[in-house]
């Protein structure tokens, strides 16, 4: 009985000590020294990927664009810079590629140096049904038409087709350049699980999605303009965790899209950098479903929309007005056509003339996230001025994206993301897209000749000159109307300096200084 | 072994009953095999649950600008493409060689993903409920005792407000009072170092303490067993203001105590998400929110299978505890008194 009992307190107090001891995180231990200048960033989306195959936009090369290198460096103003080619030409016919890569540039952790047959692996792999890359069409992979390694430092490459963009896409989240003897050595998948690459900051460890941190790469070929020994990249899902944490000094730079928000920081002393990203908020309508099929309706939409309000209002007049639906920061945007007209008389008496004297019902779909949700209700309330009644429909991402692609919504608020080009949008309004990618259901021949003409122009201004003719007919077409830019605040401690934009939006860690 | 109603339970005779039920093989041996075919029951209904929200995953994950033949390549390489009926049946034979698949979100194991975050889920739900429960149960009783007297209405006063307002809105207090302004804990924890353990879990355990009900149920449950004949009998033979509430009226009003305990650690595991969300904690509960939400099918089914599990070892620690807080809660098969 005696043995009986004491048992049942040990059963019970070891059931106790589990809950308390089982689970117990060795946050005591730090990888970094004391004397190290510690930069410390956050991410409120989930990282998922460290493999430049797979990443999905811009957002998934935060901390990598520490870690790797491209070819060329993209620069904020369109212009790119040497990175691992140090030289290049291009044949006349555009067609043949000859790179001269960097000398004696080593790749983190021991393996070895970086070669032509390194830039050769990377544009292979994207074809590579075991690295299902995501974006051997934004490379136009399909386009090569052999890659040559003359020799350690030189790589020739052959096109099927001249491509005037190319040297860009090489030079974006999608182009990095990974080690081919990581492959080799550790499997296909490794790049996924441990990035080696050739930049400022080595992989220290960490999860994505949770924490991650890269430490100085004392044998880079660049100049560390910054003192930042060690990068520590945390993500806080939570927008109002990631202010407090900034308040109590945990961050030293936190990226803000809330203008209020902006301010705030601003009015209290801090400095705020502004990044405008490749994106800008839109009403789109498509014009293969009623009501918006008549050109009408849409003409009222365009003039009930105070466009005046959300830059000046909304956006305390840190956005701007929008020449076309690519940003204006995009290479082949068109920066000043669109000048829109706000006059409710006016959508009032074109609802009429389109029948609808009483007013038009209308569906529109916007985003029920934080960044979402705002203008559309901002816009739902304009339109109703005009005599639309706005049916909004705010819903979770996957659902939005759902209805639009399957061209079941007829009007929706949204931000455009678009590429640093800006091709891939201009082309994805053709015919041959829809429904799919082609949610305004343009069906235009007159657009969809522009745009064939544009790409197959073998010259950048031949290009420039039909891809901005595309724009403008979509434009007067009237199925998008674009609101504004759109730029994110980085919010830095006072101590912080040096952040840089470049044109991928990406920061980089070695220009950065801290205390 | 009779308890008469009334007497009150000594410690001999509590470990008695907890010896009982540990004994009783056939009563928990059931309740786990029948885990079995509750857990397929989970699987077959969320799989197929799932794939009725509107939104391709495919669309979702590579987002607004990707192109149909980049959708088609990566439904292709997940298997999407594939007839539901038969991701079906390839999930469902992975599943009995202990594969719940690769995660269309992070292209990695679910089962890892899902053990590497469980420890963060654990341990907050077992500490936080355990801390609650004691301070509950501690507080209801003080209100229970004065009833009517301004503990007894300080105390409606905390737990209603505790009730009323937002998990999120709490959490975000406690960051403000103890990390901005005392500077006692950090905001993420993640990014701390030698930091000592309670800190990581002060700040979700403070936030769920607070919005626990579990005051006013041992308040209430309380008052209605200090109505009992039992009670007035036992005073009237000269027990102790003390030991009339603890060693006769607590043991009595702790059944649906228990039930709500019980319930709570139960739902903690898979509704953290809103503790781990405000402080930064990566936890199943994020995890399965985010899955949702991005349409990662197979880390969706996989952890919600792993909140299933807890939930049902949860469920069948409750009955365990509640038959040993009541031994009048008898187990067929089991004769013995």
């Amino acid at each position: 009985m005696k043995k009986k009992r004491i048992l049942a307190v040990v059963l019970a107090v070891i059931m106790c000590l589990t809950a308390f001891c089982a689970c117990a995180k060795d946050t005591g231990e730090s990888k970094d020294n004391k004397n190290e200048v510690v930069l410390r960033v956050t991410t409120s989306w989930e990282e998922s990927w460290w493999d430049p195959a797979l990443f999905m936009s811009v957002s998934d090369a935060y901390l990598s664009a520490n870690i790797y290198e491209n070819l060329f460096e993209l620069q904020s103003d369109g212009t790119l810079k040497p990175q691992l080619a140090e030289k290049w030409e291009v044949s006349d016919d555009g067609r043949t590629y000859t790179f001269k890569l960097r000398e004696n540039v080593k790749w983190h952790k021991g393996y070895g140096e970086f070669t032509s047959e390194d830039v050769k692996f990377t544009l292979e792999r994207q074809s590579d049904p075991a690295v299902a890359s995501v974006n051997a069409e934004n490379l136009h992979v399909a386009n090569i038409e052999s890659i040559d390694c003359p020799d350690k430092y030189t790589v020739v490459l052959k096109l099927k087709q001249p491509d005037v963009d190319l040297l860009t896409r090489l030079a974006l989240y999608y182009g990095i350049i990974v080690c081919k003897a990581h492959s080799d050595k550790d499997g296909v998948s490794s790049i996924n699980t441990d990035p080696i690459g050739t930049g400022p900051f080595v992989f220290d460890g960490g999860t994505l999605g949770i924490k991650t941190e890269a430490v100085r790469n004392k044998d880079w070929w660049g100049n560390f303009t910054g003192n930042v020994d060690r990068v520590i990249c945390t993500f806080i899902g939570d927008t109002n965790t990631g202010y407090t944490a900034f308040d109590n000094r945990e961050l030293d730079i936190l990226g803000i899209f809330d203008k209020d928000k902006i301010r705030e920081y601003q009015e209290k002393g801090y400095n705020v950098k502004p990044n405008p990203l490749l994106q800008l908020l839109y009403i789109g309508v498509n014009m293969q479903l009623e009501p918006f099929n008549d050109p009408l309706v849409r003409e009222a939409l365009f003039y009930a929309i105070d466009s005046e309000y959300f830059l000046e209002d909304f956006f305390y007049g840190e956005e701007s007005a929008v020449g076309s639906y690519l940003p204006p920061n995009t290479k082949y945007a068109v920066r000043d056509y669109f000048k829109p007209e706000f006059s409710i008389e006016k959508a009032k008496q074109l609802l009429a003339r389109a029948g609808y004297p009483d007013g038009l019902e209308i569906t529109m779909w916007g985003a029920n996230d934080a960044l979402g949700q705002p203008p559309s209700i901002i816009a739902q309330d304009m339109l109703s001025n005009a005599g639309f009644k706005v049916n909004l429909q705010s819903v979770d991402f996957g659902v939005w994206i759902d209805k639009i692609r399957n061209g079941q919504a007829p009007c929706w608020v949204a931000y455009n993301t678009t590429g640093t080009i800006g091709d891939d949008t201009i082309i994805r309004y053709t015919s041959q897209y829809y429904p799919g990618n082609n949610w305004c259901g343009v069906l235009d021949e007159e657009y969809d000749a522009l745009v064939a003409a544009g790409q197959a122009a073998t010259t950048e201004k031949e290009k420039m000159e039909y891809y901005h003719a595309a724009q403008k007919r979509m434009m007067d077409l009237q199925v998008i109307y674009p609101v504004s830019t759109f730029t994110v605040g980085s919010v830095m401690q006072n101590n912080v300096s040096g952040l840089e934009s470049w044109g991928d939006q990406a920061f980089r860690a070695h220009t950065i200084t801290v205390g | 072994m009779r308890v008469l109603p009334g007497k009150g339970r000594t410690l001999i005779a509590v470990v008695r009953h907890t010896l009982r039920l540990l004994l009783m093989k056939r009563f928990i041996l059931t309740r786990l095999l029948f885990t079995i075919p509750t857990l397929l029951g989970v699987f077959i209904v969320v799989f197929f649950v799932i794939r009725m929200i509107p939104g391709d995953p495919a669309a979702v994950m590579l987002g607004p600008t990707a192109t149909q033949s980049q959708i088609e390549v990566y439904r292709a390489a997940h298997g999407l493409d594939k007839p539901v009926i038969v991701q079906f049946f390839l999930a469902l034979s992975n599943l009995f060689k202990g594969d719940l698949g690769m995660s269309l979100s992070h292209n990695k194991q679910v089962l890892g993903l899902v053990l590497r975050r469980l420890p963060d889920t654990v341990e907050l739900a077992f500490t936080g409920i355990i801390i609650g429960t004691v301070f509950a149960v501690i507080l209801g009783v003080i209100a229970a005792s004065f009833r009517g007297k301004w503990p007894d209405l300080l105390i409606i006063f905390y737990s209603t407000l505790g009730m009323s307002l937002p998990t999120f809105y709490i959490g975000l207090w406690v960051l403000v009072i103890f990390a901005l302004k005392l500077g006692l804990i950090p905001v993420v924890t993640n990014m701390a170092t030698g930091l000592p353990h309670w800190k990581t879990l002060f700040g979700p355990v403070l936030t769920m303490v607070v919005g626990m009900s579990l005051a006013r149920t041992t308040r209430s449950s309380m008052l209605e067993v200090l109505q009992e004949d039992f009670i007035r009998t036992a005073r009237a033979k000269g027990v102790s203001g003390k030991g009339v509430l603890f060693k006769h009226a607590l043991g009595n009003a702790l059944i649906p105590i228990v039930t709500m305990v019980g319930y709570g650690l139960a739902i903690s595991f898979g509704g953290a998400i809103v503790l781990e969300t405000v402080f930064a904690r990566n936890g199943v509960g994020k995890l399965l929110i985010d899955a949702i939400t991005v349409r990662d099918y197979p880390l969706i089914q996989g952890a919600t299978l792993v909140i299933a599990v807890f939930m049902i070892l949860s469920n069948l620690l409750t009955d365990i505890v509640t038959g040993l807080v009541d031994p009048r809660i008898r187990v067929s098969g089991d004769d013995r008194d």
